[in-house]
């Protein structure tokens, strides 16, 4: 029973200490450790004083046992007497906790006492403060009666004090007009209502003297006064009811001539250039600020439709719908007029600093300087902003202003390239055309990278962000600058075409249109490309950063995009620069071999005398001399100038299908024309054998119905071969028309065959298709003989002749 | 089958041509051979275009012919310039061309009566008569003076009504007349070209009236009047180019026609629809231009095209970057715009293998113009058909 009673017990305890332990939130202890039990340990729980004295009596002999029974009586007594200790501790702590709460339970009784009294007190309280409420109650509203009558006899005291303190503000001064019709215009409504009541109608009437004297005094056609003045004015009289289509007239044109006379006051003459400054700093001052004032206040006396829209004056006009329309049309020519009178002064004083001043930089910084005043001053203004189109008329100017500089720059890049390197090659002439070439081309990369692109960026990234208005117009500044980039290149290209176009065949072409060619074909191939892509990439780098770092922030704005299209319009303009160059370079190629061909042309004509025949025998025609002689010095030329020299392939295809001339051509090709000559004339003769009747013509028919149509003034290619080979053409065609019209004898016959043989020697290896050279010299052979009035015209073989006259004439340089 | 030419074949050189202008009815030609071993002849070739084929009449003549003008109302009449066999000197005769047979020894031959010859201090290059019925002046062109003649009123010892000295050229260059015309619509002007300028006298004036000075950047080859628009003419050059001026606008031509690759010896203006000009050229081919935008039915074009631009916008504005719709579209301008002419070369004829020296249209079907290459090659060409009706659509409606 007793053992279950203890379990029990047991089983609550923990019950309850594991309540206690979740309430206070402490963890279940880890359990301790179990302790070996030692019985033998005297310390331990689970001493065993038996088993004690059984291990002591066998380990310890007699004199350690006597020490240890010593020992334990110590510790035994000295336990006894801590015990003791406590015992007492403990009861001395009972009786206070005793003492402490009977002393508690006495004084609860004494705070339930002092409760009720407390109670009492506070009833008594309120009943005597709703006491003093109701017997105050009265005398109040009284007070409040009393305050009315107070504050209405002041307002009378105002209206009866009413003209002393008009008369008051008149006398003071300057005179406080504003305050006295500020006064009035209280007061009016109330004076006109009561009139019947004499002493009212009586103060109404002196007021209403007061008033027209004040109306007097008020002028609005004084144009010397300032606006802001003139403005306040025009309230008080609209304030004063004054007919308001007659104040928006008077003004309006008061407004007018103040503004044109500032206008005029600052007009610029012949002044230093910092005095300029100065007197636009003043006029922007003055005159911008003016206006602005002006249209603000105008709008906002006449142009107000609504009653409630908020409006920063007093006195507001009540204008019907019709006289708005008029009042702001009124305004709008008003304001147009001025604009235009000061967009005129500033692009004057822009184009007076660009003419006097000789140094472009100082006139630049002068322009910007005074644009960075305009922009600034216009930027404020948001009136002048809203209603004129002033900001769009000076961000134009601006816009213009900076092409112009561009332009400016790009135009003397190009005069320089022209005056340093292709004006005076007539006069200077230089073997070294291909570093010419390449120093021209090196130029003017470095004039754009070194020069123009760095003042550019200068511009688009320095001073264009101190101008107000471009700012978030920067884009037109990036189209303007790229038009100027595009004007670059067509103002060269138009340069050499107009010289190209200039010359004439009368006199000797000069190898200034062949530099051009080349010129133009390294600017195809390199220049363009890599002068875009610096211009790009300079131009448009800052651009770019921004444009990541707002994809980042995930902002995109507007103006920067457009830029980037405008980056994207520069690199299309590289592939449209180099398509004009390329055609530049072939109307150029044409019309050096047209040009060329035709200046030999007009030699032979000047030296032909109508007959072939010439003096010495054995020897050619002395026209042909000079021809080849300036042929000679146009090859050398070519030479110089062209560096490509690749010639097409035969056409294969041609020789085999002409099964007649396949012999010919072949013999032609394996075997130069010299030596073979007297060799293959065995098997020329037999083609060419009679020379009998209508018959002659068929061999050259029959070579021409096997050889393409010559383009004798066609397309060009650039190859020396190819240019020397057309300009030969047309020069032997011209000849041939030319022979046509004169006659010839049997000798002129003879002559005729010995000179296409030893020009057929001397150039048959510097033309591209030695088959067509050859008919073309046929043609001229057949021309010569039809014009002969004699028969029996014999084919005659030179044999070494050729030689002998080809290294006596010397030419080398084809 | 209309657009098929028809060929004829001489056997010498020949250089000059020109259509029977006295003879409304049939489509006639002559043209004169130019060899110099003296066998010269003159034939006078009628085309039938029904048959398509071409007759012929050889007359002798003596001498190499340089230069040939028909007679503007007696169709038989002929005035020819001419090198005097064995000589160097050249002279010009009229000749009258007799079509009946003369049988010799059973050789059929046809022969010229010389009427007269000029005078041989004149050394006449060219002559230029005035084209209509009524014709009472002609010009003779010499080196570098111009002689008016009454053309009724002639014979070797006659002397010149009135004569003209060409002002020298700047260069002091020898000056070469190379071609003359009468204005259609005045009997008193005419117009020549000599070097690089075009010149225009008034017979009743003793010194140019108007003149195109570097006209071509090379030697003026020929010069021709627009029939229906006064002031207006044509010129054509060694520079390769066709120019059509306002004569009395000299400083720039109202349009180059660059469409040859040698030199261009003659243009000649249709003598009905204006806008056809036809070009001979020393690079072997003769084209056959519109110029309509500067012709006499310009104005009934640009009404008419101003319809189709504005509907073409119209579409251009709905479609812009769809490539199919714009090839339907092209096809659908192709369609409507090929009624109507356009500037631009209608076709090249390159029947032709030496240098055609000499073309001309005929004088009584608008449509056929014939053309003469040095080797003795004649050849009757045609206006396509579809070009006539493009003609007919503006004029039409």
């Amino acid at each position: 029973m007793e053992k279950e009673k203890k379990i029990i017990n047991r089983k609550n305890k923990e019950k309850a200490r594991g309540l206690l332990k979740s309430y206070y939130g402490i963890q279940e202890k880890p359990k301790i450790k179990k302790v070996t039990r030692n019985p033998s340990d005297i310390n331990s729980i689970a001493f065993d004083s038996n088993q004690y004295i059984k291990k002591a009596k066998k380990d310890y002999n007699m004199q350690a046992l006597l020490k240890e029974n010593n020992k334990l009586t110590s510790e035994t007594k000295q336990l006894d007497s801590e015990m003791k200790g406590l015992i007492y501790d403990n009861y001395r702590k009972f009786i206070n906790a005793n003492d402490s709460i009977q002393n508690m339970r006495k004084e609860i009784e004494n705070i339930d006492t002092e409760m009720n009294s407390l109670f009492d007190k506070v009833k008594n309280i309120t009943k005597t403060s709703s006491e003093i409420n109701n017997s105050l109650e009265t005398s109040r509203e009284k007070i409040h009666k009393l305050n009315n009558v107070n504050l209405l006899l002041k307002k009378l005291q105002f209206i009866l004090e009413l003209p002393a303190r008009l008369n008051h503000c008149i006398n003071q001064n300057p005179p406080q007009y504003s305050q006295a019709v500020f006064y009035y215009t209280r007061t009016e409504k109330l004076l006109k209502k009561y009139k019947d009541i004499s002493g009212f109608s009586k103060i109404d009437e002196e007021c209403q003297e007061i008033i027209k004297e004040i109306s007097k005094k008020i002028k609005i056609n004084d144009t010397t006064k300032s606006m802001k003045e003139s403005s306040i004015n025009i309230g008080l009289l609209i304030g004063l009811h004054f007919p308001p289509v007659q104040l928006s007239k008077e003004y309006s044109s008061y407004a007018l001539i103040h503004l044109k006379d500032i206008l005029t006051q600052n007009r610029i003459t012949n002044e230093s250039s910092e005095e300029q400054i100065k007197k636009i700093d003043k006029l922007n001052e003055e005159f911008l600020n003016e206006l602005n004032l002006f249209i603000a206040s105008y709008s906002s006396y006449f142009l107000k439709q609504e009653k409630n829209e908020q409006t920063n004056v007093l006195y507001t006009a009540n204008l019907n719908e019709n006289e708005r329309i008029a009042a702001n049309n009124k305004l709008m020519e008003i304001v147009e007029e001025l604009c235009t009178e000061y967009l005129n002064i500033i692009s004057k004083v822009i184009t007076l600093s660009q003419n006097s001043n000789e140094i472009k930089e100082t006139a630049y910084s002068h322009s910007l300087s005074i644009f960075k005043s305009t922009h600034s001053h216009i930027n404020v203004l948001d009136a002048l902003q809203k209603i004129t189109t002033l900001n769009e008329k000076v961000l134009n100017n601006t816009i213009e202003w900076i092409t112009n500089i561009a332009d400016d720059l790009f135009n003397d890049c190009i005069n320089k390239l022209f005056e340093m390197y292709y004006d005076e090659i007539d006069k200077n002439y230089s073997n070294n055309f291909e570093t010419l070439i390449k120093k021209s081309e090196e130029f003017l990369i470095n004039e754009i990278t070194g020069k123009i692109v760095p003042k550019l960026n200068k511009i688009t990234k320095e001073d264009i962000k101190e101008l107000d208005l471009v700012l978030n117009n920067e884009v037109l500044v990036y189209t303007s600058i790229n038009k100027s980039l595009r004007n670059f290149w067509n103002n060269i290209f138009d340069r050499i075409t107009k010289y190209s176009s200039e010359l004439s065949y009368r006199n000797k072409i000069s190898p200034k249109l062949l530099l051009y060619v080349q010129f133009c074909e390294r600017l195809r191939i390199n220049t363009i490309n890599a002068i875009y892509n610096l211009y790009i990439q300079e131009l448009y780098k800052d651009i770019k950063e921004d444009e990541i770092k707002e994809k980042e922030s995930d902002l995109a704005s507007p103006t920067t995009g457009d830029i980037f299209s405008k980056e994207k319009e520069a690199l299309s303009d590289i592939s449209s620069t180099i398509v004009e160059c390329q055609k530049l370079i072939q109307t150029l190629l044409n019309r050096y071999t047209q040009v060329v061909g035709n200046n030999l042309i007009y030699i032979a004509k000047n030296s032909f005398q109508e007959k072939l025949q010439s003096n010495k025998s054995d020897q050619i025609s002395s026209f042909w001399i000079i021809i080849l002689k300036q042929l000679e010095m146009y090859c050398i030329d070519i030479n110089k100038i062209i560096y490509t020299n690749i010639s097409k392939p035969v056409d294969t295809v041609s020789v085999e299908s002409s099964p007649i001339k396949s012999k010919m051509i072949q013999a032609q090709y394996n075997n130069p024309y010299l030596l073979q000559n007297s060799t293959i004339s065995s098997t020329y003769s037999s083609f060419m054998n009679p020379y009998i009747n209508n018959d002659h013509n068929i061999m050259s028919n029959i070579d021409r119905l096997f050889t393409e149509r010559i383009e004798y003034y066609g397309n060009v290619e650039l190859n020396r071969i190819n240019i020397k080979t057309n300009i030969i053409n047309i020069l032997l065609k011209g000849i041939i028309e030319y022979v046509r019209l004169f006659s010839f004898t049997k000798e002129d016959y003879s002559q005729i065959q010995l000179d296409t043989e030893v020009i057929k020697t001397i150039l048959w290896n510097f033309v591209e298709d030695p088959k067509i050279f050859d008919n073309i010299l046929e043609d001229l052979k057949t021309s010569v003989r039809v014009r002969c009035s004699e028969e029996n015209l014999k084919k005659e073989d030179f044999g070494d002749k050729i030689q002998n006259i080809v290294t006596s004439l010397g030419f080398k340089n084809f | 089958m209309e657009e098929t030419s028809c060929v004829y074949g001489i056997n010498h050189k020949t250089r000059c041509m020109v259509s029977q202008i006295a003879e409304q009815e049939k489509n006639r030609f002559i043209i004169g051979t130019q060899d110099p071993r003296d066998d010269n002849e003159i034939h006078l070739l009628e085309f039938n275009e029904d048959d398509c084929d071409i007759s012929s009449i050889i007359f002798k003549h003596p001498g190499e012919i340089w230069s040939m003008t028909a007679h503007p109302y007696l169709s038989d009449m002929l005035f020819t310039t001419y090198k005097i066999p064995n000589s160097n000197n050249m002279e010009t005769s009229l000749w009258k061309m007799n079509t009946t047979e003369v049988t010799d020894d059973s050789i059929t031959e046809y022969k010229i009566d010389n009427m007269f010859t000029f005078n041989s201090k004149y050394k006449i290059k060219k002559l230029i008569c005035e084209p209509n019925e009524g014709a009472s002046k002609m010009a003779t062109l010499e080196e570098n003076t111009i002689n008016l003649w009454d053309i009724n009123n002639t014979s070797n010892t006659s002397e010149s009504l009135r004569q003209y000295t060409i002002p020298p050229n700047p260069y002091n260059e020898k000056i070469q007349i190379t071609a003359g015309v009468w204005s259609p619509h005045s009997n008193n002007v005419f117009i020549t070209t000599n070097n690089e300028d075009i010149l225009a006298w008034d017979c009743r004036n003793d010194s140019v009236s108007m003149k195109v000075e570097n006209a071509h950047e090379m030697l003026v080859q020929d010069v021709d009047y627009n029939p229906n628009k006064p002031y207006f003419v044509a010129t054509a050059g060694n520079d390769c180019n066709i120019k059509i001026w306002d004569i009395r606008l000299p400083k720039e031509p109202l349009k180059i026609m660059s469409d040859h690759s040698h030199w261009i010896w003659n243009v000649k203006f249709n003598h009905y629809h204006d806008q056809l000009l036809i070009s001979s050229s020393s690079d072997c081919q003769v084209n056959l231009q519109s110029a309509v935008s500067v012709s006499s039915s310009a104005k009934f074009l640009e009404e008419k095209s101003l319809l189709i631009i504005d509907e073409k916008s119209d579409f251009d504005e709905k479609t812009s970057v769809d490539d199919s719709v714009i090839y339907e579209q092209e096809l659908f301008y192709t369609g409507t715009g090929s009624s109507l002419p356009v500037d631009g070369i209608i076709s090249t004829y390159d029947q032709h293998e030496d240098s055609v020296y000499s073309i001309t249209w005929s004088n009584s079907d608008p449509w056929i113009f014939g053309s003469l290459s040095y080797d003795g090659r004649f050849v009757i060409n045609i206006v396509p058909s579809e070009e006539k009706y493009k003609i007919f659509n503006i004029t039409c409606s």
